[in-house]
Order: C-alpha cells, then structure tokens, then sequence
C-alpha cells in the first residue's frame, strides 16, 4: 500500500467511525469513548505535505464525497495561499476559481 | 546555556572507556563514536554479563574480569537492566556523570516542540531529559495570545541552546490539523444551514494556514529542516505529555481538559515511565471548556482570556444557576463525563457562544463588555464555577479506577481553574497532582516534543524528584552588564548595586514603605503567571493595594484579587495550604486566625445592582491585599532553590516585617502581554503608578526618571481582554 492509500485508510477507518454520533441527541449513560491511538503522530511526509494537487483530490473524494468540489475549491485555494496568501483569500471570498489553478 | 555534548568531552577522556551492553543501544553508541572505524575515542571494549567473542570488531569481557573499575570511564549502553548495572558500578566507588553515563547522552538528541495557529503561541526545545528553553510568542510580539507562527519564540530557543536549526532532531507541532479539518468539516455537514458562516470562520483559516504548518516550518529554517524531521502530533496528547513528563511522577492518571483540539475535548490518559497512552476521551461539541467559556461570554468577558476573571468573580455571587444549569444546559454522569444541550448555544453554528434560548434562561441578554456588573454575572460564575468543580471532581474520581495510579497530572486550559485544583486538591482522591504550569495551549510545545522524545523513539525516562519545569524560568534572561548598558545608553537614573550589599534590604524598605515594584530579574516565566521574575510586588498588608494595583498600575477590573507569595516553610502560618505550590496553580484559605470579620458578603446590597469596589475595599485579613472575598488566595510558596533572588527578598522583607508574604501580579498593564526585555519593563513602569522598577540589581525610582512622552496613547496598542 503507498502512502497515499495508506493515509486515506487510516483515516476513513477514525472519521467514518464516527457518523457524526456528537451532535445526536441521545442518552448514553457516559460520553467517554475509548480512544484510539493507531492514528497520531505520524511523520509529516505521511500527512498531507507531499501529497500532489491530484492526490489530495483523490483524499478529498475519498474522505468527504458530499463536498467534494466545495473543499476540493478552498484546498486548491489554499495550494495558491502558498504563493499568494492575498490572492487565495480574494477567490475564496469572491468564489472565484481562476484558470491558472487547473492549469497548476 | 547548555553543556558541552559528551560526545566532545569524551575526546579528552584518558581513562579507559568501556560500553555495557552488545544490543541495539551499545551498537547506538559505537555508531556515535564510530568505534569500529576510527581510534578517535578511547574505547577499548564492551562489557556483556552473558556473551563472550567480539562485538564490532572489539573484545567481549565480563564485568567480574575487570579489576580496577576505577580506572575506567562506562557507557551503560541498555535499558533493561540498567538499574541492575547502576548499582553495581556504585558499589565498586563510580558515580554517574563522572565515572559513568547513559548511552542517551552519547545520542544526544534535540527537539523543537510549537504550538500556534490557535491561542498562545509557543516554542519549545528539549534536549534529552532537560528543557533548555520555553517562550511564548505573545512576549515578543507584545500582542497577548498571539496565535501566529512563534517564529521570535523559535530563534530566541535556537539562541539560547546556542544551536542551529541543522542540529535539531525534529520539529513536533501539537496538533493535528487534518483531524481539526475533519471535525471542522463534520460540524459544516451536520448544520448545513450556517455552512459558509462556519467555513468562512474555520475551515478557509485551516485550508490557508494549519494545513501549511509544515512549510512555515521550513521557510523559518530556511530549508534547513528537512521534511523527514517534522511531526505533527494530537493536541491532547500534547497535553497530556506536557504534564506527565515534565512531571515528577513515573507513573500517574493524566487528565487533559480544553475548549477543543482536533476532536478531543476531556481525556484521561496514563503514564508509566517513558510511555503514555489516552484511553478515553469525549468528543466535541461537548466541551466543559467551551461551557466555561459560553459563560464567560455571556458574562461580558473575551473567550479564551476572560475566563481568569469569571473565575475571580465567583466567590463575589451564590450558586442559584447550579440546578438550572444542570437541567437544562448539562447532563454529568457518575462517571465525570457529561453531554451539552446544543440547543442553548451557537458556538458550533459559528455564531456567538450562546443563543437567545441562553438568554431567556438567564434572565436577559449577555452582558456588553466594559458595562457593570451586576448580581446576576457574579451569581452566573458561581454556578459554572461549581458545575466545573463538580466534572473535574469526578473525572478524577473516574480517572483513579480505571488506571489505579496514585498520582495525577493535569493540563489543558482548564486546568488553570486553581480554585477547583485546590477543591480537587483536598478531596484527596490521589496522593498528589502536578499541574503544568504552562497548561494552555503554550505547554503544548513542550508536550509535543517530550512525546516525540520518549513515548516514540522510547528514550529512558530517569526518576528526578524535582520536576522537569525548572520553576518555569525557561525564557530570555538579560545579564547585569545587558541591563547596566540599556540604563545608562538611554540616560535612565538609578542606583546600581552590582557587586554591592544592601540590595535584598533595600527592595523589602521599600515594600515595607508601600511602594509598588515592578520586578525584573533573571529568566522569564514560561505560562501565564509571573512568578517573581517579571512580577509587580507590593506589601500584601497592606489594606488599599487591591484597588490602588487593580486601578492605578494594572488599569483592570476593581474585583479582581492578586495572589501571595509567601516563604514556601512559612505557607502554613498564612494559609491552609499543606503542599508546595510554586507555579500559584492551587487556591487555599487564608488561615482562620488571620481573618477578620469584614461582612464581606453582599447581602446587604439590594437588588441586581452590585458595588464591587466597596466590597473590595473591606479589610478581610492581616493580608488583606492577597485575600479574596471568600478569604481564598491564590498562593506561589517560593523556596531558594526554586528562586534564589525572589526568596532572598521575601526573606529580607519578613525579617524587616515579620511577614513572610508579598503581593505578586504580572509584570503587565491589562491587554498587555508580560513584560519580556528591560525596554518592555520601563516602558510599562513609566506608563503606569509604579514606585519603583527593579532591573536585576538595578533600582530605579519613578521620581527620579525624567517625564516619559510617547507619541501616541499607549492605551491604544492593547485591546482590553
């Protein structure tokens, strides 16, 4: 398994365990859950540093499909943030998705 | 300043040098050494109780074939075992670190450990077991709780390790921020309605800046750190590992409690040596801290600053929201877990903290900032303060039977509540507590890096009887020499005495004489409280300093109490406080002796309306300036070890008074963050009522400085917290 593969693994197993169970209105008897430590400190080169524009694509269909092309937008923003923090904001704001970042 | 590497000072070592040990650990040290290759060092064989031959190209011996032990220099070179091999080589007349090390100081390894992007931004850098050096960044930047990259705290640890960033080991940053993405992004999903509102409030913050923490790591190195060494870590484990490691416990319950990390909002955990582990953990949005901070909101008070004062203001009200709170607000198990009624707040909508059901509940909306208080704020902290007691209280009851420890450390922001750490304090469910000092987020860097040093790469943890905070003097320090040259360049009057006697004497007339002295001395504080280095003092006897401090030097809120520093073997004849305090983190009572009955209590104010100022004003005790209503205090017990200078003061003053205890607040006006440099210290001595600057041996009169003029109000540079 490459890293990649390996990194959406391991967080679709912690993220879809959860199913949102926090925000559910209902009477467990305790709120402590077991924690689940297979998932910190992991070097950075296994996060999303080295990851390209189309990996973090394929991070950002995996392991949120419904927003998709919403948070795959403000990630790519962020992309540029790197380069031009200014001008990232200013397309995020204004919803904007200039030609240049397809092209990146 | 560090100390030179053993691995330089072996160079000049004439004596024989052996390494205990044929495993993983020695085969560490002969690659160190390069002993297999190379003569540079003296090493002449290993030492192995079981094998016999060759290890690395060098003989095998015994330990009973060695005769003369005494003339020879050992590298315990293994952890298992290593008690057992420490013992023996005492028996033979060998001491460590002049006759024997631990491999680990041959492997020395450096981390730098950051906490940013949140509140308090911080730096931290370890060397094996020690931290050299702590700051935050707010002290540089002089803009309190400043959440941006601590590039001025990193060059200041790189500075005072004397180290450039290629020496460095790794980089740990606290937290995650991939998984703060995610639970960003589930809240989005669940409350679809205030979608951009939370994205544009959260998750463009995380997408342009968390998710490149990285690379701001790089760009401060100039490249020099490679990707390879940077590591992000979990933010409660950050903590946790804050606590239980710099510690002087090998094994305890640690107890983590915030607003929110990434998911994490409460954990329990627990450390055994060098390892430690969370093993449960409630998840946000149900946050005792971001209930404690709904309330200091809805108090009038700023999120994530204002929660000291919630806290100070409580013992002013009487607890009547308890119930209310715990039917409508709150749901707390046996267990100390509890579960928030969303319904009442908006924080995880991405609007205020609490909504108008809050409101409704609580008779009227929150009250504006700056505005009086009234009856109903103080009765409000109460309630919360008790509720806070209550979880914390249980939580720790929970925490001793699921991992058995008889101690317990603590950390995360709450843990800064020092009334409910005394209240926890005496129910004695553990046999101790250690509290981090710097337990907000700014401990993160410290935890981060501890954890990375000992829990991942398994390095040996020693037992030290003290902990690893150094009393929290981990900051910048100015020499006399440093402090002499600023006086004198920019033609400030005073009177220096370098060299001379007569200096602790002086300092306690003066307090003795109710002046007010701004304290700058030595290495600053890491964390929250001044603790005699960069501290304001007065004589705690005296019974207008409360509001003479609170009003004229600290420009803050007249309820406001100030905590003692008291002789830490003289904590008893003040306070009911039986265990050292010295990082002003517990609240005890002053002792009944000392009281006086001031009618303190403000029932004979009618109404909602409430005069804080005169209930101030009413003398409580023989310290009446270190009291507060309730007659609590929030005590630093100060030894000489701990603080050589700050001792020798407190003891020059009771021996000119009798007493043994001072007023001690932060060396800061309000909204400002604590002074760091000797300009920082004049500037606010000149700004403000101050009698009386002290730079280290230097004492500086305010009548003799000429009229300090600024161009613009100084007041404009901080925003009231």
């Amino acid at each position: 398994m490459n890293s990649i593969d390996r990194y959406i693994e391991l967080y679709k197993t912690y993220l879809y365990s959860k199913d949102h169970q926090e925000f559910k209105d209902e009477d467990k008897g305790t709120m402590w859950k077991d924690y689940s430590d297979s998932r910190h400190l992991l070097p950075v080169t296994l996060h999303y540093s080295f990851f390209s524009i189309e990996e973090w694509q394929k991070i950002i269909k995996e392991l949120w499909p419904e927003k998709e092309e919403y948070y795959y937008r403000l990630f790519i923003s962020s992309v540029m943030s790197q380069y031009d923090l200014q001008m990232a904001e200013k397309e995020v704001t204004e919803n904007v998705i200039p030609d240049y970042i397809y092209n990146f | 300043m560090i100390s030179i590497p053993w691995k330089n000072r072996l160079l000049g070592e004439s004596r024989n040098i052996v390494i205990w040990g044929t495993g993983n650990k020695a085969g560490v040290i002969s690659d160190v050494l390069d002993v297999h290759n190379s003569n540079t060092y003296n090493v002449r064989f290993y030492v192995d109780s079981n094998k016999q031959g060759m290890y690395r190209k060098l003989r095998i011996v015994s330990p009973e074939s060695i005769d003369n032990w005494k003339s020879i220099f050992c590298i315990i070179g293994l952890n298992n075992g290593r008690g057992e091999v420490e013992e023996y080589l005492q028996k033979r007349g060998l001491c460590e670190g002049e006759d024997y090390i631990h491999w680990q100081e041959i492997d020395r390894k450096v981390i730098l450990g950051i906490s940013a992007l949140y509140h308090d931004s911080a730096a931290a850098l370890i060397m094996n077991d020690d931290i050299i050096a702590a700051a935050q960044e707010e002290r540089f930047t002089r803009k309190k709780h400043d959440p941006s990259f601590p590039r001025n705290a990193i060059m200041y640890c790189m500075r005072e390790a004397n180290l450039t960033f290629s020496d460095l080991d790794a980089v740990v940053y606290y937290d995650n921020p991939l998984l703060t993405a995610d639970r960003v992004i589930q809240n989005i999903q669940v409350v679809k309605e205030n979608e951009k509102n939370l994205s544009d409030k959260y998750l463009k913050m995380l997408f342009t800046d968390k998710l490149w923490i990285h690379r701001k790591i790089q760009l401060v190195s100039n490249g020099r750190i490679p990707a390879s060494k940077i590591y992000v870590n979990e933010h409660h484990i950050s903590h946790a590992a804050s606590a239980f490691y710099a510690s002087p416990f090998m094994e305890a319950a640690v107890i983590t409690l915030d607003g929110v990390g990434e998911w994490g909002t409460t954990t329990i955990g627990y450390g055994k040596d060098n390892e430690l582990k969370l093993i449960k953990q409630i998840d946000y949005p149900h946050s005792l801290g971001l209930l404690y901070s709904a309330f200091t909101y809805f108090c009038g008070f700023k999120v994530n600053s204002g929660e000291y004062k919630l806290m100070g203001l409580s013992p002013y009200g009487i607890p009547i929201y308890y119930e209310k709170i715990k039917q409508k607000l709150i749901n707390i198990y046996d267990d100390g877990s509890y579960k928030l009624n969303l319904k009442y707040f908006d924080f995880y909508l991405g609007g205020n903290m609490t909504n108008n059901l809050f409101e409704k509940l609580f008779d009227g909306p929150a009250r504006s900032p700056e505005t009086d208080i009234t009856r109903r704020e103080a009765n409000l902290a109460a309630s919360i303060q008790k509720i806070t007691e209550e979880i914390i209280i249980k939580t720790a009851r929970y925490a001793r039977n699921i991992t058995g420890a008889k101690y317990l450390c603590l950390a995360g922001g709450i843990a800064l509540n020092c009334v409910a750490n005394g209240k926890l304090l005496k129910e004695k469910i553990f046999d101790d507590i250690w509290i981090q000092p710097a337990a907000g987020d700014a401990g993160g860097a410290i935890g981060a890096a501890y954890y990375l040093y000992y829990h991942s790469w398994g390095r040996m943890r020693r037992f030290h009887p003290e902990d690893r905070m150094c009393g929290a003097y981990l900051g910048p320090e100015y020499s006399d020499e440093e402090i002499t040259c600023f006086l004198s360049n920019h033609g400030y009057i005073f009177d220096s005495y370098v060299g001379k006697d007569g200096f602790y004497d002086k300092v306690a007339e003066l307090l003795a004489d109710g002046k007010v002295i701004g304290l700058f001395q030595g290495r600053m504080e890491f964390g929250p409280r001044a603790l005699g280095n960069r501290s304001i003092i007065a004589d705690a006897r005296n019974e207008d300093m409360q509001t003479k401090l609170n009003l004229k030097i600290k420009y803050r809120e007249s309820f406001r109490p100030f905590a003692p520093s008291v002789i830490e073997d003289k904590c008893e004849d003040y306070f009911d406080l039986h265990v050292s305090s010295p990082y002003m983190l517990v609240v005890a009572d002053v002792q009944e002796r000392l009281r006086e009955d001031a009618n303190i209590l403000q029932d004979e104010q009618e109404g909602n309306k409430i005069d804080l100022l005169e209930i101030v004003r009413k003398k409580r005790s023989a310290i009446p300036a270190v009291t507060h209503i309730d007659y609590s205090a929030r005590i630093q017990t100060v030894n000489e070890k701990q603080n050589k200078d700050y001792y020798r003061i407190l003891k020059a003053f009771e021996r000119k008074t009798g007493c043994g205890c001072i007023v001690n607040t932060s060396f800061n006006v309000r909204g400002e963050p604590i002074v760091c440099s000797p300009d920082d210290a004049y500037r606010c001595f000149m700004r403000t009522d101050m009698d009386v600057l002290v730079l280290n041996k230097c004492i500086l009169y305010k009548e003799a400085q000429e009229n300090f003029i600024e161009d613009d109000d100084w007041r404009d540079k901080y925003e009231l917290d």
